[in-house]
C-alpha cells in the first residue's frame, strides 16, 4: 500500500496509468472493462489522485469560469464570416445588368479553317458496299467500318422489317421505364453467350457506353490509367467519371509500367484508404489503327492489382478466331479484361453499344449507367440486326474472320515504302483492319498536312474511282494526332480490289506531292 | 424556434441535406429536449447534479464523433462533394460564427457548467469534464476549420 499522496497534489504513476489503459485495450470481455472504466473513474474522479481537490477548495472554479466567460463572449460577438468565398455580398440588380450587357457569348465552334470550308463531302446515293455510287461515279469503297459486310444484308432487313412491324420503329422509354422490349434481352442474352461472359448490358448509343460504364464505376477517389491515345468517348468516360486521370504513352508498355510503378511508390507513403484502379485501353486504337498489346497489359494489371477495361469498338468481329476482339486474340479468357465494351455500329452494322462482363458489374450498371437509365432504349429493330449479325458472325461469317486480318495484312504490305507517306503499325498491328497512313516528312502546320492529305483523297476519287477519307478528330478531342488518311479493309474486298486500292493510293500520293510516277518502287504483287 | 441569421444562398445553390435539417423548424428546440430526455434516463439511477456530468461525457463523446471525425455525407446526391469534410465543417455551407455554431458551442459550456455546479465541484470529475470541454471547444473554433491537427483524421 502505497502512501496517498497529499491533496491538491497531481501525482502520477505510469505505470497505473498504463495497467488501466491496457486493462482497457486488451481484454474486452464486459467484467475487464467495467474493472477498467472503475478503476479509471478511481483514479480521476473525486477523491482520486488525479482530481484537482485543492483546486476546487481554493475556488479554483472561479478562474475556470472567467475564462470560459472570455472564451465564450470572444466567439459569440464575432461576426458571421465564410473562411473562403469572397463575395459574400450577393450581386445588385445594378451589376447584374451590367454583366448582363458585358457578356459576349464565345462561338460554339471556332472559325471553319479555309480547308474546313472548301471541304466538298462526296455525295453517296447508293447503300453501303465494296463498290459505292459517290457523287454519280461507282467508286471502290475503302472508308466503311463494314468488317463482315452485314450492312445491307437482305436476311438481316427482312427480319428488321418483321419488327418494325410487330413494334413500330421507337421503343419509347428507357430500358427501365417501359422501354424494354423482348429483342433486347434477345440481344443481351446472345451477346453475353457470344461473349463468353455472364452478362451483357446494352446501350442506345455506341459514343455514350464507354462515358456511361467508366462514371458508373469510378469516382473521384479513384484512379484511371489510360493509354495517351484512346479515342473521344473514353476520354470523355475518364473525365466524367471525375476520377484521377493519369495517361501513358500511347502503347508504350514501359511507360505504363513506370506509371504503375510512379503509383505503387506513392502509395508506399500515403495512407490514403484503397480505391478502385482501372487500366483502360482500346482493343483497336481507333486513331492509330493499332492493337492494344493486352497479354503485355493483363500480365502487369495483375502484378499490380487493377482492373482492366478493354473497348472492343473495332475489334469485335474482327480480331480472334471466333471474333470476340482482341482479348480473345490475344488468348485472354473472358472475364480477364473485367469490363469489356464495344460498339454495335462497326462490324455487326447495327446502331449502340454494349458492355460485356461478370454479372456483378453488368448488374451495377442498371441502376448507375447514366446512358442506360436517362436515354431511350435502343429500337426494336436495331436489336434485330444486331441478332441477325451476331447470327451471322456466328454462322456464316465466322469464315470471313480470317479474309478481314488477311485483307488488312495485304494492304499493309502493299502501302509499305510508300514514298512521301508513311503506314501506321509494326508487326503486331498488321491484322488491324483499320490503316491509318501519314506524311512522310509531316508539314510544320497541321493545317497544310490536312488540305495535302484531303487533295490525295480527291484525287484518288476523281481519277483512280476510289473512296479514301482524311481522319477527322474533333477540336474537343484531347488526343493531337497527326493528320492521316484513314482505310478500312473488309471481308467483301476481293484480291484485286486492295490491290487496285493501293495503286491508286500510291499514283494519287505522287500527283498531290509532285513525285515523277514513273519512279521506281516496289509495288509488291500478291500475298507475300 | 428557428435558428436566426442562417447564411443568405444564391439562388440555385446546392443545399447539403445532411446539414440542412439544423435550420428546420423546432431543430435546435429537439436537440435540447434530446439533452434534457438523456439527463431524465440518467437521474433515474444517478444523482441528478453526477448525472449531468455523464450527459456532458456523453454529449461530448457523441457530438467529437459526429461533428468532428466522421466525413462526408450518406446523401448520394453530392457526388462526393462534401467527403473531405466533417459535419461541422459542412455546416452552414462552411460559414463562420453562425447562429447554428454559437448554439452548438454554447451547448457543451451550459452542460459543462451544470455538470460542475451541480455536484458542488466536488462530486464530479473535474479533469475528465474539462478536457472533454475544452477539446469540443477547440475543435469548433473558426480557425480549425479544415485543420487536421497532426494530420490525425486526415483521411
Amino acid at each position: 500500500m502505497r502512501p496517498k499522496p497529499p491533496p491538491g497534489v497531481l501525482h502520477l504513476d505510469p505505470r497505473e496509468l498504463y495497467h488501466t489503459a491496457m486493462g482497457a485495450a486488451l481484454g474486452f470481455s464486459p467484467a475487464n472493462i467495467t474493472r477498467a472504466v472503475r478503476e479509471f473513474w478511481d483514479l480521476i474522479g473525486p477523491g482520486g489522485r488525479l482530481h484537482p481537490a485543492g483546486f476546487i477548495e481554493h475556488k479554483g472554479h472561479l478562474v475556470l469560469e472567467g475564462l470560459l466567460v472570455v472564451i465564450i463572449s470572444y466567439l459569440l460577438i464575432q461576426r458571421t464570416y465564410k473562411p473562403s468565398s469572397k463575395e459574400a455580398e450577393p450581386l445588385t440588380e445594378k451589376e447584374i445588368d451590367q454583366l448582363c450587357e458585358e457578356w459576349e457569348p464565345e462561338p460554339l465552334y471556332r472559325p471553319p479553317t479555309s480547308t474546313e470550308a472548301d471541304y466538298e463531302p462526296p455525295v453517296i446515293s447508293s447503300t453501303m458496299g465494296t463498290y459505292v455510287v459517290a457523287n454519280g461515279k461507282r467508286v471502290l469503297n475503302m472508308v466503311s467500318f463494314n468488317f463482315l459486310g452485314v450492312a445491307g444484308n437482305d436476311e438481316i432487313m427482312k427480319q428488321c422489317r418483321t419488327t418494325i412491324n410487330k413494334y413500330g420503329v421507337g421503343s419509347c422509354g428507357p430500358r427501365g421505364f417501359y422501354g424494354t422490349i423482348d429483342v433486347h434481352l434477345d440481344l443481351e442474352e446472345k451477346l453475353a453467350r457470344f461473349m463468353g461472359t455472364e452478362e451483357t448490358i446494352l446501350y442506345s448509343y455506341d459514343l455514350a457506353t464507354v462515358p456511361s460504364i467508366l462514371p458508373a464505376f469510378a469516382n473521384a477517389k479513384d484512379l484511371i490509367i489510360c493509354d495517351a491515345g484512346v479515342s473521344y468517348p473514353i476520354q470523355n468516360g475518364c473525365h466524367l467519371s471525375r476520377a484521377e486521370i493519369r495517361y501513358f504513352k500511347h502503347n508504350d508498355m514501359a511507360d505504363l509500367e513506370r506509371v504503375l510503378q510512379a503509383v505503387a511508390q506513392h502509395d508506399l507513403h500515403s495512407k490514403k484508404p484503397l480505391n478502385r484502379r482501372f487500366i483502360v485501353v482500346e482493343g483497336i486504337y481507333n486513331q492509330y489503327g493499332d492493337l492494344a498489346p493486352l497479354d503485355v497489359i493483363y500480365e502487369l494489371k495483375r502484378r499490380y492489382k487493377y482492373r482492366l477495361v478493354v473497348d472492343e469498338s473495332l475489334s469485335l468481329g474482327v480480331l480472334g478466331s471466333q471474333g470476340q476482339g482482341a482479348c480473345e486474340y490475344f488468348g485472354l479468357k473472358p472475364g480477364d479484361a473485367e469490363i469489356v465494351s464495344a460498339s454495335l455500329g462497326n462490324a455487326l452494322a447495327s446502331v449502340g453499344g454494349f458492355c460485356a462482363g461478370e454479372r456483378e458489374i453488368v448488374d451495377h450498371q442498371r441502376l448507375s449507367g447514366l446512358g442506360y437509365c436517362f436515354s431511350a432504349s435502343l429500337p426494336p429493330y436495331l436489336a434485330t440486326a444486331a441478332i441477325g449479325a451476331l447470327d451471322f458472325l456466328q454462322g456464316p461469317g465466322a469464315g470471313l474472320l480470317p479474309k478481314v486480318t488477311g485483307n488488312a495484312k495485304l494492304m499493309r504490305y502493299l502501302l509499305q515504302d510508300m514514298p512521301g507517306m508513311r503506314l501506321h503499325g509494326g508487326e503486331r498491328d498488321e491484322v488491324s483492319p483499320v490503316i491509318h497512313v501519314h506524311l512522310d516528312p509531316q508539314p510544320a502546320k497541321e493545317e497544310d498536312a490536312v488540305s495535302l492529305l484531303q487533295q490525295v483523297v480527291e484525287d484518288a476519287l476523281k481519277r483512280e474511282s476510289v473512296l479514301y477519307t482524311v481522319n477527322r478528330v474533333s477540336p474537343l478531342d484531347k488526343v493531337k494526332v497527326a493528320p492521316s488518311i484513314r482505310i478500312a479493309v473488309s471481308a467483301l474486298h476481293e484480291e484485286r480490289d486492295i490491290q487496285k486500292a493501293a495503286t491508286a493510293l500510291r499514283h494519287a500520293v505522287k500527283r498531290a506531292l509532285n513525285i515523277p510516277l514513273k519512279s521506281p518502287e516496289r509495288l509488291p504483287v500478291g500475298r507475300h | 424556434m428557428q435558428s436566426p441569421g442562417t447564411p443568405r444562398r444564391g439562388p440555385g445553390s446546392i443545399v447539403n441535406k445532411n446539414v440542412e435539417w439544423i435550420n428546420a423548424p423546432g431543430a435546435w428546440t429537439f436537440y435540447v429536449a434530446i439533452v434534457l430526455f438523456g439527463w431524465l434516463v440518467l437521474s433515474l439511477f444517478l444523482d441528478g447534479g453526477l448525472a449531468w456530468t455523464f450527459v456532458h461525457l456523453l454529449h461530448g463523446i457523441l457530438t467529437f464523433y459526429l461533428f468532428h471525425w466522421k466525413k462526408g455525407s450518406p446523401i448520394d446526391m453530392d457526388q462526393g462533394k462534401y467527403d473531405k469534410l466533417t459535419f461541422w465543417e459542412q455546416l452552414d455551407d462552411g460559414v463562420q460564427n453562425t447562429a447554428n455554431r454559437k448554439f452548438f458551442i454554447l451547448i457543451p459550456v451550459v452542460l459543462f457548467l451544470l455538470a460542475t455546479h451541480g455536484t458542488d465541484y466536488r462530486r464530479q470529475p473535474l479533469g475528465l469534464n474539462l478536457g472533454v470541454l475544452i477539446t469540443s471547444i477547440i475543435a469548433k473554433f473558426p480557425s480549425m476549420h479544415k485543420v487536421r491537427i497532426f494530420g490525425i483524421n486526415k483521411y
